[in-house]
């Protein structure tokens, strides 16, 4: 031995590695609309999203993580909430994000969470959530586990009623003037928040949860005209834009309220052969709705989704789930809104060369009212932490329908993200 | 014989000294490389570099973890980096003669996901290992035959063909082991995906170390020579027996990302 103990160079423990951990994202979108359908519209948009975050992992049982979400230039707190992990429970309080459901894509019970719409549905789902502070409480077994939410404060989804390409009235304002907009935000307290469970468990191979949320819808609805437009015919269809030109011609303004609504849910998951199957019910008290006379009526609402996917070999995927929505208690004066409301969402990708390039496609088809998005795209993942996406997303149907309304925001797009 | 290649790609290959000099048949060769004690439970950290056909290799770096319940065997590999699959978790529960039940946690979902049993012959996360590959297969399922015995460097091997029975049960219509005598270790495995040609795929085990009293490979590549693709695991750290807890091979614990 060369240098003994007590000589002062006695071999030290290696330090331990300091119980932090720092990630980042980086995501640069660049998007071109494919033509210029109205003078408004912008032509090509840059943004950029950062995302850090720090967890500090003191020993098995805590872990805290302290996040900040830069989107277009604004500073918003993302995840910062300590998790406590015991043998059967684990607690985790503070600003997080809670999903429920199984469906893919469109989910009707994953709504804890509010979302960024400020760009439409440019940034997937997952990119689009809202953390918001909530206690969440989970006791778990080999069995069942149960779990409790919740949020104390209401918290509404991010979106612009006019002014941009993907705000909720367009660029009507450009073309009628100043809108008259007046929201009724819920005041923040304990009487407006969160609150709900889920119960989940495993028969054979078959996974169900049993959800319930008592909330304040996370989007805003629109409030009753007091002096409603003569003789609307029953079954009129009425578009945003003639909402806009009555509010301005009868000095009516346009207001907004958040509902409050109870849900109940039912996932199910499970996986025969080489089949996934999934999917989701809810059971909504009451959702707003706007008759032809644009007065607000409040319905039930029960909406099912059921989808399969497929691995195949060779680095083929296949996700199709078709959804039906349902109002209760339909009545002739609601025709804006049919009854009945059935859509399609399909992906398909397809790996090559090991994984560093794959196509896919994303899709999503309302069938009753003919509006459809279409996403065909690439990933390059040739370089060690760095994605490139580029794409077209292509929006169609007719003006008065949610999607459609966007038909003029058709795009190409490429996306770089960095991790860090 | 395909328990190696699981073991490879969780990074255990744990394998126990039989007499040398029992005579064994070719079955009972396979069935002692099935039958090997491996440990109560196993937790590695692996780096897996995977080089495709124009020769880019792209790293990655996960934590594997086995243990054994019984007749079930659960494991559970997570995505350590690099930064863009950071946490990425897989837990899959294996139970002999069933399909296995397999869960994905993807950090961005921020939920877990029953995944289907992936086709046999589907890649496992991009690499040139298939989910048979990492399969145990009955030993019963194929007929075996031993072809002769020769060196493969310091080692003496029994070189045994196996066929399966069933076509239809294997991707592969047949492979060819090198099993080091006494060991029970394959050190290369050769798997034709078409009788007379050549091999279709390489598998070969390296750096063979005894750690806590049971031989690991320390390093697996197997090569895919119809795609001209490279997957090395090599092992940057491994322990036995260490009395992981029950949970982490759990559902929940797959949200609760370190």
């Amino acid at each position: 031995m060369v240098f003994a103990a007590g000589s002062g160079w006695a071999a030290k423990p290696a330090p331990k590695p300091l119980p932090v951990k720092l990630t980042a994202k980086m995501t640069n979108r660049f998007n071109w609309d494919t033509k210029k359908d109205n003078p408004y519209e912008d032509t090509s948009r840059t943004t950029t999203d950062i995302n850090a975050q720090l967890k500090y992992l003191p020993n098995p049982i805590v872990q805290v993580v302290a996040g900040e979400w830069m989107v277009d230039q604004k500073i918003r707190p993302y995840n910062i909430y300590m998790n406590l992990t015991y043998e059967h429970v684990n607690l985790r309080f503070g600003n997080q994000i809670v999903r429920w459901g199984k469906a893919d894509e469109i989910s009707p019970l994953d709504v804890v969470n509010p979302e960024d719409l400020s760009l439409g549905l440019n940034r997937p789902r997952a990119d689009r959530k809202i953390p918001v502070p909530m206690a969440n409480v989970e006791f778990l077994s080999d069995y069942i586990s149960l779990q409790g939410i919740y949020v104390p404060f209401s918290q509404t989804s991010i979106f612009h009623y006019s002014g941009d390409d993907w705000a909720y009235f367009g660029h009507l304002e450009k073309k009628y003037g100043p809108l008259n907009i007046i929201e009724e935000v819920p005041a923040q307290t304990p009487k407006n928040g969160a609150w709900g469970g889920r119960l989940s468990g495993t028969i054979g191979r078959l996974d169900l949860a049993l959800v319930y949320l008592n909330h304040q819808s996370n989007t805003p609805s629109l409030m009753s005209f007091p002096f409603p437009p003569p003789a609307a015919p029953p079954g009129h269809e009425s578009s945003l834009e003639d909402l806009v030109v009555f509010s301005n011609i009868s000095h009516q303004p346009l207001k907004f309220h958040y509902l409050r609504e109870e849900l109940y849910g039912l996932e199910f998951e499970t996986a025969i052969g080489s089949l996934g199957l999934r999917g989701d019910v809810s059971y909504v008290s009451s959702q707003s709705f706007v008759t032809s006379s644009l007065q607000e009526i409040r319905k039930p609402v029960v909406t099912g989704v059921v989808g399969v996917d497929y691995n195949g070999s060779g680095g083929s995927y296949i996700n199709v789930s078709f959804s039906q929505s349902q109002i209760k208690d339909y009545s002739i004066d609601l025709a804006p809104t049919r009854q009945k409301t059935s859509t399609l969402s399909s992906q398909f990708s397809l790996e090559l060369l090991s994984g560093n390039i794959k196509l896919g496609y994303l899709g999503f088809t309302n069938i009753t009212d003919k509006s459809f998005y279409q996403n065909p795209k690439v990933n390059i993942n040739y370089i060690p932490n760095v994605g490139i996406e580029c794409g077209l997303e292509v929006y169609g149907g007719s003006p008065s329908t949610q999607i459609g309304f966007f038909d003029p925001n058709d795009q190409a797009y490429l996306t770089l993200s960095f991790f860090f | 014989m395909k328990k190696l290649v699981l073991a490879a790609t969780f990074l255990l290959a744990p394998f126990v000294s039989a007499p040398a000099a029992e005579k064994l048949d070719a079955r009972a060769i396979v069935q002692r490389v099935n039958d090997r004690e491996d440990g109560n439970d196993s937790y590695a950290k692996v780096d897996m570099l995977i080089t495709d056909r124009s020769g880019i290799t792209q790293a990655r770096s996960m934590i594997s973890a086995v243990k054994d319940f019984g007749s079930l065997s659960k494991s559970y590999i997570r995505f350590t980096s690099p930064a863009s699959i950071d946490g990425t978790t897989f837990l899959s529960w294996q139970v002999k003669g069933k399909d296995d039940e397999q869960f994905l946690y993807l950090p961005e979902l921020g939920r877990d996901r029953r995944i289907a049993s992936s086709q046999k012959d589907g890649d496992f996360v991009n690499t040139d290992f298939t989910y048979e590959d990492m399969q145990e297969r009955n030993v019963d399922k194929d007929t075996h035959t031993l072809l002769r015995e020769e060196k493969v460097g310091t080692y003496d091997c029994w070189v045994i063909e196996s066929v399966p029975l069933d076509p239809k049960s294997s991707q592969y219509k047949r492979w060819v082991a090198w099993i080091p005598k006494g060991i029970y270790l394959p050190l290369r495995v050769e798997y034709y995906t078409r009788i007379l040609r050549q091999p279709t795929k390489i598998l070969t085990a390296r750096r063979l170390e005894k750690i806590s009293g049971i031989w690991t490979a320390k390093e697996v590549e197997m090569k895919n020579f119809e795609r001209n693709t490279v997957t090395v695991l090599r092992t940057v750290e491994i322990k036995y027996n260490k009395g992981l807890p029950d949970r982490m091979f759990t559902r929940a614990y797959l949200k609760q990302t370190r």
